[in-house]
């Protein structure tokens, strides 16, 4: 049910994404140990299951916000980051792909909802904050009938 | 708490065979007509009641091309017969039906916005009385 694992899978299948960030990804926050940048941090907004009368429709709505993160001594490389991960999942799938697949989850559809750019200052008292491009994608995928057991 | 019965359950049958991921179920009954009894002793008009009139039921769906119930409902639409379907509209839990003899008078693919799912608006259009629920 959950799409972030398989998320950060196809992300991290994706060699113009690695070659940015390697394998910093993560779930809803910056670990504290993490003070390597650029990285990206996914977020669940939102998810919506369909019903039926019977049961769940067997498939999702969700929104998640995608955070690219750059050191500010390097600010390009937020932008080039966003670009690199917009170009992976903005109108996915290809044309034509039959069974859309990320990770486990089945994909049918991604729509770019939008980004924004921020600053975020610096905790530490120096003059080197983080640049961040927060990015909106709505995830359409399957999702699992409960079994009820 | 006087008994009621919840809508999610209710199951559609087209001669037996179950409509798969339906969504919504509109309403069902009859509109009884009336007929002007008004005679030149009449202090007000005056009606009486004529025959039940059945009123279409309108069901909407996830559309599943692979679903038995959808295709069966949709060949009727395709090639309607002059013989009519037999449905029954099932209640949950409880197994008490509504039954009735009919046809399929519509079978509308929906598509809509980029974020949409394929839908279908059915509709059934019943032919004579219907046999309610009792007890």
């Amino acid at each position: 049910m959950s799409l972030g694992a398989d998320l950060r899978t196809y992300l991290m299948s994706k060699s113009s994404i690695t070659a940015i960030v390697g394998t910093r990804c993560f779930k809803n926050k910056i670990p504290e140990t993490v003070t390597t940048y650029p990285l990206i941090v996914y977020t669940q907004v939102s998810q919506v299951v369909p019903h039926t009368l019977t049961t769940v429709a067997g498939y999702s709505q969700t929104r998640m916000q995608i955070d690219c993160y750059a050191s500010g001594k390097d600010s390009v490389k937020a932008d080039s980051l966003a670009a690199a991960v917009y170009n992976v999942l903005a109108g996915f799938p290809a044309a034509g792909t039959a069974q859309p697949a990320m990770g486990s989850s089945t994909v049918t559809s991604v729509v770019f909802m939008g980004s924004r750019d921020f600053y975020e200052p610096p905790e530490d008292g120096s003059d080197v904050g983080l640049f961040r491009n927060s990015m909106d994608f709505w995830f359409r995928h399957d999702a699992a009938v409960p079994s009820y057991s | 708490m006087a008994f009621s019965y919840p809508v999610k359950g209710t199951v559609i049958t087209i001669n037996s065979t179950a409509i798969g991921q339906i969504q919504s179920v509109g309403d069902i009954g009859l509109q009884v007509g009336k007929r002007d009894v008004t005679h030149l002793g009449s202090a007000a008009k005056e009606y009486a009641p004529s025959i039940g009139d059945p009123q279409a039921i309108s069901v909407s769906v996830i559309a599943a091309a692979t679903d038995n119930g959808l295709q069966a409902f949709l060949s009727k639409v395709n090639t309607p017969s002059t013989a009519l379907d037999t449905f029954s509209v099932i209640l949950p839990t409880t197994t008490k039906t509504f039954g009735f003899s009919g046809f399929p008078s519509k079978g509308i693919w929906k598509f809509g916005d980029v974020e949409g799912t394929v839908m279908a608006d059915l509709e059934i259009q019943p032919s004579g009385a219907l046999t309610f629920p009792t007890s």
